[in-house]
């Protein structure tokens, strides 16, 4: 099977999932909906002083994405289950990785989606002042979301095949995504503050180096837990 | 400073506890298992 | 079946033969604890700074080593069962695990019951405490997953891939805690031991690293017998659909 013979599979992963999505538009306005909905919930909780709300600016921005993300990695594999489609997407001979690129391709476009939403939300709720750095910054945050959605999608392959779903899938996944939070929160903060590039460097390389790693292994990984 | 002996006397006490515990819990268990092999051997033998 | 009976037969005796050898161990390792505790306790003068408190660090260190030692068995027996594929490695793994937890939320309670006098706050966010208290949620994860999943090749194969990428985030987690403590010049808390305590602390190590290997020898006995009791439950029922 060749290269490109593969990428079409993967493509097609992509289409299908985004396609079926799309169908249940449902989907992706409940997901950024509830996404606005925590920043508004941390909104109140860490109270109206502007001070207040903009040093937890970053930190509620990503954990608004954290929660409301969560729901679409379960969901990219319902699909399949609902519809006993797993086996038969086994079945067919081709590489396991481009199930996994397919999926994790169609995730992380539902959840930039989501963010495109959420961000601005954020910013006008806790009064981010300042912009300075906002390009680096997206960068940042397309790092911390490749991360976040590369285990998302590895975690809910097996999360999603097993009694308590909806518990397993934060459990198991949360406690591996506090780099990326951290990394994420803090060099947004510090890029948008417009602190020079050196403050926000070495949070910047421990994502990369994180997404590096983790991606790899999750597409080895992913080998071994999809069969079973 | 007396205070902070009661510290050390709790520190103790959970590590014990802890300890004792588990060992308590994993000699049950391994009792359960071990007869519920016993069991299911017990049950091949008779068929 | 009539081959299984002297094959398991000779299971049951061996696991008997061996019990007795492995509490050996544990009576060994007991005492061992014990008096490691009673000479680190009855030795060691009152620090300057921290007075009896100091001596905590003879029950929470050497759990931290253990957990982190546990921690590592899992990592390796979880990398040889997804290489090699045989059983024994996944029951190794889920024993050390379970233990390793033990041993993890023991380090997390002695830790805040030290910081509570040392600092006035039970919980200080100190990198190595934080990063153990990941740790700690991560052993749960891998637990809880065991604990939802009822094949056992699924469960095996599943344990092990969560149990490596696992191991593979704690050191990325400790150097995020760590980066994000000095970035908001939080003062380091210093846990530096005085060289002197270091000899109670070594054979309070060893003590305890003697108990955490008859624990996790012991677990995994018991893992291998409920093996075991599956497999023949298996057999059975395949044997009762062919009668």
């Amino acid at each position: 099977m060749s290269f490109s013979h593969d990428l079409r599979r993967v493509r097609a992963i992509i289409w299908k999932d985004l396609t079926t999505e799309r169908r249940s538009k449902a989907g992706f306005n409940a997901v950024a909906f509830l996404g606005v909905l925590i920043l508004l919930l941390f909104g109140f909780a860490l109270g109206p002083d502007a001070e207040a709300l903009r040093e937890a600016a970053t930190g509620a921005l990503w954990l608004a994405i954290l929660f409301s993300g969560v729901l679409a990695f379960n969901r990219s594999y319902q699909l399949e289950l609902d519809g006993a489609a797993l086996e038969p997407l086994l079945l067919y001979p081709a590489p396991r990785w481009t199930i996994f690129a397919g999926k994790f391709a169609a995730n992380l476009l539902f959840v930039l989606l989501v963010e495109v939403i959420v961000v601005p939300v954020a910013i006008i709720l806790f009064q981010v002042k300042s912009l300075a750095g906002w390009a680096p910054a997206m960068g940042v945050m397309l790092l911390g979301t490749i991360g976040f959605v590369a285990l998302g999608t590895f975690y809910a392959s097996m999360a999603s095949r097993s009694r308590a779903r909806e518990v397993l899938l934060p459990l198991l996944l949360f406690p591996m995504l506090v780099p990326v939070l951290l990394a994420s929160a803090e060099a947004t903060s510090s890029l948008l503050a417009g602190n020079p590039m050196q403050d926000a460097g070495a949070w910047v390389k421990l994502l990369i180096a994180f997404d590096v790693i983790f991606v790899v292994a999750s597409f080895f990984a992913f080998d071994h837990v999809i069969e079973v | 400073m007396a205070d902070m002996n009661g510290f050390v006397v709790a520190a103790y006490i959970v590590m014990w506890v802890g300890l004792i515990g588990y060992g308590v819990r994993l000699h049950r268990v391994f009792r359960e298992a071990r007869r519920r092999l016993d069991d299911m051997s017990r049950e091949g033998r008779k068929t | 079946m009539s081959h299984a009976m002297p094959l398991e037969a000779e299971r049951l005796s061996n696991a008997i033969a061996k019990e007795r050898s492995i509490e050996w161990l544990g009576a060994i390792a007991l005492l061992a604890v014990i008096g490691a505790q009673l000479a680190g306790v009855l030795n060691s003068p009152p620090d300057r700074d921290m007075g009896h408190l100091q001596k905590i660090m003879y029950v929470h260190v050497p759990s931290a080593w253990n957990a982190f030692v546990a921690f590592f068995v899992v990592a390796i027996a979880s990398l040889l069962y997804l290489w090699k594929g045989k059983e024994q490695y996944d029951l190794v793994a889920a024993s050390a695990a379970e233990v390793g937890t033990l041993f993890t939320g023991l380090t997390l309670v002695l830790g805040s019951i030290w910081g509570r006098p040392t600092w006035g706050v039970w919980w200080t966010w100190d990198p190595r405490l934080t990063s153990t208290a990941v740790l700690f949620l991560i052993f749960v994860g891998y637990l809880a997953l065991r604990s939802f999943v009822e094949d056992a090749d699924r469960r095996a194969q599943w344990s092990a891939a969560v149990g490596l990428l696992g191991a593979l985030n704690v050191p990325i987690v400790y150097m995020s805690v760590k980066w994000w403590r000095t970035l908001h010049q939080m003062q380091s808390n210093p846990s530096t031991v005085d060289p002197e305590y270091v000899v109670g602390l070594r054979t309070n190590g060893i003590a305890v690293l003697l108990l955490l290997i008859y624990f996790i020898v012991k677990r995994y006995r018991a893992a291998r017998m409920e093996r075991l009791s599956e497999h023949l439950a298996e057999s059975a029922a395949l044997e009762g659909r062919r009668a």
